[in-house]
């Protein structure tokens, strides 16, 4: 029984910081930017909010600052992106470099070490008690994970129960119908990056004051990327996301416990790279196109020709 | 302009209504220029029922959707008023003349694919949202309330990319109406629609009508204009020609004659000079007068166009005219434009056909027609033109003929050779060339530079470049210096070859484009609107090319909506309507006859 | 060719390194580190120091490998994201060869069968999404990215699974070593073999590009796919093979990392080699002769990143986020042609009409040649999807 529930703990744990950013890219990718930075903001929340933590002494203060610093980053993916153009693939990629090495250059000027930085302040668990079993579980998960149903409900309003969320996606699909019905296509779209940002700022902070209570060195190892996947692999839809990051989550959980190494007579990899294949097989027999596909991003290339 | 209620303004600009009580809607004095164009020019309009539905017609170019567009505010005019209930606005002011209760319904729609239809009403509408949220349920009954209120068969919950074009457009008026609008401006809403559909739609207009709506609507179907219409006006060459007249006051003749702005002389009238383009920089309309005439006489029509029926055996010494002579085939662009004579083809040199189109049908697409066993061939040295109101089947024919669009049935041979299922490299070997309408995205690559440009058909498609290309290896140098060769020889003006095609300006870059298609080899030169948008000089230099490719032994498919152009150029025309081929007409052409059949379908026969 | 072009894309390069360069500075400056002495230590890191110009070379060998197969992808529209994953795919395949592959054949022989055999894995790799993107009309971004996901899976399973090290330890995840005799570099990861051989992939590469009609026509797709196949070119096949040729380099380069200096597969290797090869690329202004020199440039980086902690104590990760800044920044129009006016309809990328690849119509990829045309009742999205 308990290696079932140390199972769900790690499903709770792989899934938060997805469905986080996940759900936050979200409004991104209906708004018509694909945000591959995701993998960068998470990073940058993550340190962000650990130093905030440290500096004020509370994690709240740290998400705070978190949520303040990727806002600002996403603002300034969106005057990239957006104002000057810049190609959101290779741009966003630039984010996540920009992430790694920006949280590694300040981790070593600002707390002079390159190995890990152990959080004082961490987000609390609503649960009481620390008996063995399940209740043990729910007490070492961080309010994050609890908030996570909320986020969703929240996110699903906003996105398909709001005006807001109407303009984002007529933005996203159909620019000429946005603006003809009064839309500032450009404002929405900064607004569904800094919503994403935010979110991802929480993503990452669940990852360093939340579970781990400590930020390493490139420690969301390729997190931001699964979420943005399960963003497309959810259909952009807000229950689609939510499911999809489970299915992450599963996968990850699966990865951390050490006893299976296969699935179903399947090494354990393939069945990690089954949402991306699913994601390709989705795009391919669903026939729905992108609200902005590649082909567009290309088109920054023609004048970069010699 | 008479009949025409001015309206002031008061001093602080405000508008002021003065006895025009009774005008539902109108316009004083608009005149919107893009650039040198003027496509409206001190139009002044006035319809005073209410509860009408009002047409608006014209050919192509005319201003008809400016004019929607301007009424609706959704494009600014130089000048003018526009007027609403009796009150009267500056020209351009959207929110305005929103508020004062016009909407209009783009002929394309504005609703987003991936929505629902009760979705893309609330995003326009946002009702029933407190605190900027909705219930799923209660906007589609109220959107279900508002679609069975206006008598359209719309479910709110179905997706607005499934809808047919006929329930898009009741989703779109929909949204009109319920912005408390009491007049729809629709710019041309059978264009879109299957010719099924529209019967329907014109059902539901009378209805709304019995409620008070009034509707303008602009139409190109004299067909359609009688069978819905209250009244008409008639725009030529940006000008109006017909105030809004009751339909029981005016046979189809008339108005037919008035579109197509026949003069008791039957020469251009300046109106329409200006309109297809050539009145740039002329600010007196009689000198473009003098300038058309000029034109004509330029280009005499050939006396020896023998009128053959249509698929015919003919003699090959009939098919070519036998007094129209070529020139040399590496003339210098003087030569070609005035004209001397150095080459004659030989008939025996060429084969009969340039291009045999037999009974091709192809798909309708959304608010284009399809291709209906359409027929048409074009013989070696000959010009045939295709005439037609827009949308019906010249875009089909042309993509078919190039190869772009697959064909359902028929055959096509160009030179005799069935093209089948060749693929256009194929279909450009054997002598096809493609002077496209839509020059940025299909003629010309504007990043490129001119050479490339200017060489690209014959690399891709392996023709005539000798030395240049061997066996996909190719040689930059030659090909550079053949491409410069064809830009000098065009008399291209430009600073380098390496330049881009951007930087040149519309009639450079057309010259580009004959310096690619028109070539001695050349089997059948698919000519698209080729002097949309040209100055007169332009307008010249293509015409003498096509001619002088014509009498070198190219057949010439000329697709055109400029009548002046179809006359002075073709052999034959064949009128298009619907998708099929309803008319051919031979020279002398009666603009009236053409434009009866265009129009209202009226052949001959 | 097309001398002031060239000129204003390398440009606007440029710009985006200069800015990136001193941003940088600044952090470093306030950081407390000494911008002089960074730059001076990287200069010493990349160039001056003892063996640090070979270093450069090793790590700008498979970036020009790779860079030189995406600046073709590139040039034709595609955007191929995917050199991660390729690259990976060659690696594995040659390892596995060079694992299997009898030792009697010689060395000289497996390692050049293997090298073929890994270009053509990548190649494969690549082809996949490309088959998707240009007949199902699947986004190739997320094509090969997801191919990429696949790829890190694969690297990881081969490295844990079927070619595990037996000495190495359990937590330890890294293949068995490739042969000494197959290895094609000494593990400094240079070989006159391998200098010679990224030269003639670019030399042959160029010479596609200009000397062929092949190169021609992707010059055409790339800018206007519509006024290519309007010309008579085979837009289908022009883009498959170009995102064979990418993926055929990316492969290769795998092939010869695994088989040169690195002789295993450690799980999660070189994890942001494919981003920086596409940088490399638009640095390069997606020129053969530009990529080369922005492999050298970027694998100076590499190499002073890994002496940047031995000098001043400055973590090597700390060049990444300049790549990152670069990488933001190249694409951006920086002060270049016209100022983006405010685009009613969202952008350049809503100029694109959506053509539907399966049906014959034209392809519509990504160029500054098309015209406005925001009117297409096909653009996907999801509101579509029920919640």
């Amino acid at each position: 029984m308990n290696e079932i529930y140390t199972f769900i703990n790690s499903v709770l744990l792989g899934t938060t910081p997805i469905m986080w950013a996940a759900l936050g890219c979200l409004f991104a990718h209906r708004a018509g930017i694909y945000q591959l930075g995701l993998e960068g903001l998470m990073l940058i929340g993550a340190f962000a909010s650990i130093g905030g933590a440290l500096a004020f002494g509370s994690a709240w203060a740290g998400i705070a600052l978190a949520i303040a610093v990727c806002v600002l980053m996403s603002a300034l993916f969106w005057l990239v992106v957006v104002i000057l153009k810049a190609n959101a693939i290779i741009a966003g990629l630039g984010l996540v470099g920009v992430g790694v090495g920006g949280t590694s250059f300040l981790q070593n000027v600002i707390f002079h070490t390159s190995g890990a930085v152990v959080a004082k302040a961490t987000v609390p668990s609503p649960v009481p008690g620390t008996a063995t079993g399940p209740a043990a579980i729910l007490a070492s998960l961080s309010l994050l994970v609890y908030l996570m149903p909320i986020a969703a409900i929240v996110v699903w309003l906003i996105a398909r129960r709001s005006t807001f969320g109407l303009r984002v996606a007529a933005t996203g699909q159909y620019p000429f119908a946005a603006n003809a019905a009064g839309v500032k296509v450009q404002v929405v779209q900064l607004l569904a990056l800094c919503i994403a940002g935010a979110m991802a700022a929480i993503g990452g902070s669940e990852l360093s004051v939340g579970s781990l209570h400590a930020f390493s060195y490139d420690m969301t190892a390729g997190v931001g990327y699964v979420a943005f996947t399960a963003v497309l692999f959810g259909k952009e839809a807000p229950w689609g996301v939510v499911v999809a990051s489970l299915v992450f989550g599963v996968a990850t959980a699966l990865g951390i416990f050490g006893e299976i190494h296969a699935v179903f007579g399947l090494p354990l990899e393939f069945l990690q790279m089954t949402p991306y294949v699913v994601t390709i097989l989705a795009l391919w027999f669903a026939g729905w196109r992108w609200p902005h596909a590649g082909n567009a991003s290309a088109g920054a290339f023609a004048e970069l020709q010699e | 302009m008479s009949g025409t209620v001015r309206v002031g303004m008061d001093v602080a600009g405000r508008p002021v209504a003065r006895d025009i009580e009774s005008t539902v809607l109108g316009c004083s004095d608009l005149r919107v220029e893009f650039g040198p164009v003027v496509a409206l020019d001190d139009v002044s309009l006035r319809w005073v029922d209410r509860g009408k539905i009002h047409a608006v017609v014209g050919q192509n170019g005319a201003g008809k959707t400016t004019l929607c567009r301007v009424i609706a505010g959704m494009t600014r005019a130089t000048q003018g008023t526009v007027e609403v209930e009796g009150v009267s606005y500056p020209a351009g002011d959207a929110q305005r003349v929103r508020r004062a209760g016009v909407e209009l319904v783009h002929q394309t729609f504005a609703l987003p694919p991936h929505f629902t239809v009760a979705e893309a009403l609330q995003l326009f509408q946002p009702t029933q949202a407190r605190g900027g949220l909705y219930s799923k349920r209660k906007i589609e009954q109220l959107w279900a309330g508002r679609l069975e209120e206006f008598g359209f068969h719309v479910l709110p919950t179905s997706w607005v990319r499934d809808l047919s074009p006929e329930q898009r457009q009741a989703v779109e008026i929909t949204r009109a109406l319920s912005s408390g609008s009491r007049i729809i401006v629709l710019d041309e809403p059978t264009a879109v629609l299957p010719p099924e559909a529209i019967a329907g739609l014109f059902d539901r207009l009378r209805e709304l009508v019995m409620n008070g709506i009034t509707f303008l609507v602009v139409m190109h179907k004299l067909r359609q204009v009688r069978a819905v219409a209250d009244t008409v006006a008639v725009l030529a060459g940006g000008r109006v020609v017909l105030h809004p007249t009751s339909m029981a006051a005016i046979t189809d003749e008339e108005i037919a004659r008035l579109i197509m702005d026949v003069q008791s002389s039957g020469s251009v009238t300046s109106a329409s000079a200006i309109a297809m383009g050539l009145g740039a920089g002329v600010d007196d309309p009689g000198q473009v007068h003098v300038d058309m005439a000029g034109v004509d006489a330029l280009h005499k029509t050939e006396e020896a166009d023998v009128p053959v029926p249509l698929g015919a055996a003919i003699p090959q010494a009939s098919a070519l005219p036998a007094t129209v002579e070529g020139l040399g085939g590496d003339g210098h662009i003087d030569d070609i434009v005035h004209g001397t004579t150095t080459k004659r083809v030989e008939p025996s040199e060429r084969r009969h056909f340039a291009l045999q189109v037999e009974e091709v049908s192809t798909p309708s697409s959304e608010g284009r027609h399809g291709l209906q066993a359409f027929s048409v061939t074009v013989k070696v040295g000959e010009t045939v033109g295709i005439a037609g109101v827009e949308g019906n089947g010249q875009q089909a024919l042309v993509d078919t003929v190039v190869g772009l669009l697959p064909y359902r049935s028929g055959r096509i041979l160009l030179s005799e050779v069935d093209v089948g299922n060749l693929r256009i490299s194929a279909r450009r070997r054997i002598g096809l060339r493609y002077i496209p309408a839509d020059r940025q995205s299909r003629a010309v690559s504007l990043s490129n530079s001119l050479w490339v440009n200017a060489m690209a058909a014959q690399v891709s498609s392996g023709y005539g470049t000798s030395g240049a290309v061997r066996r996909g290896y190719l040689s930059e140098r030659k090909l550079r210096r053949k491409g410069e060769d064809r830009l000098r020889q065009w008399q291209v003006r430009y600073s380098s070859r390496d330049q881009a095609m951007r930087e040149l300006s519309g009639g450079n870059l057309q010259r580009v484009v004959l310096a690619r298609e028109v070539d001695d080899n050349a089997g059948l030169i698919v000519a698209e609107q080729p002097t949309q948008g040209l100055d007169l000089g332009g307008t010249e230099l293509v015409w003498a090319a096509l001619r002088r490719a014509a009498s070198s032994g190219a057949g010439i498919l000329l697709v055109s909506s400029d009548l002046d152009e179809l006359f002075a150029l073709s052999d034959r025309i064949v009128v298009a309507l619907d998708g099929e081929a309803i008319e051919e007409l031979y020279p002398p052409y009666d603009r009236e006859v053409l434009g009866r059949a265009m129009v209202a379908g009226v052949t001959s026969s | 060719m097309n001398w002031h072009h060239g000129v204003s894309s390398a440009g606007r390069v440029l710009v985006a390194l200069v800015i990136a360069l001193v941003l940088v500075s600044i952090a470093f400056q306030t950081g407390g580190y000494s911008a002089t002495g960074t730059w001076s230590a990287v200069l010493t890191g990349a160039v001056t120091g003892p063996g640090s110009l070979e270093a450069t070379l090793r790590y700008a060998l498979p970036l020009a490998f790779i860079a030189i197969g995406v600046t073709v992808s590139f040039r034709g529209g595609f955007f191929n994201a995917g050199a991660q994953g390729q690259f990976y795919a060659g690696g594995i395949v040659s390892l596995y060869l060079a694992l299997v592959l009898p030792a009697s054949m010689g060395g000289t022989l497996v390692a050049f069968v293997a090298l073929i055999a890994g270009a053509f894995a990548g190649a494969l790799w690549s082809i996949i999404p490309g088959i998707l993107r240009i007949f199902f009309n699947v986004d190739e971004v997320i094509g090969t990215l997801m191919f990429s996901f696949i790829a890190i899976y694969l690297v990881t399973y081969v490295s844990t699974g079927p070619l595990k090290s037996p000495t190495a330890g359990g937590q330890v995840a890294v293949t068995r070593s490739v042969p000494a005799a197959v290895r094609v570099t000494p593990s400094s990861g240079l070989s006159v073999e391998m200098v010679v051989a990224v030269l003639l992939v670019g030399i042959v590469v160029w010479w596609l590009l200009h000397r062929t009609r092949f190169g021609f026509e992707i010059g055409l797709v790339g800018r206007n796919p519509i006024m290519a196949e309007v010309q008579g070119v085979e837009i289908r096949r022009i883009g498959l093979a170009t995102f064979a040729v990418t993926g055929f380099t990316a492969g290769l380069a795998g092939a010869v990392e695994v088989l040169g200096p690195v002789g295993n597969i450690l799980s999660g290797y070189d994890p942001n080699i494919g981003l920086t090869a596409i940088l490399v690329a638009l640095v390069g202004v997606l020129a053969v002769s530009g990529a080369l020199v922005a492999a050298v440039l970027f694998g100076g980086l590499t190499a002073a990143s890994l002496y940047l902690p031995l000098a001043i104590g400055l973590p090597s990760t700390s060049l990444v986020f300049m790549t990152g800044l670069i990488s933001m920044l190249v694409t951006a129009r920086l002060g270049w042609g016209k100022w983006p006016q405010r685009v009613w309809h969202g952008g350049d990328r809503r100029s694109k009409a959506l053509h539907d690849w399966g049906e014959s119509k034209p392809l519509q990829t990504g160029n500054a040649g098309t015209k406005l045309e925001p009117i297409t009742l096909d653009r996907p999205g999801s509101v579509g999807s029920r919640a």
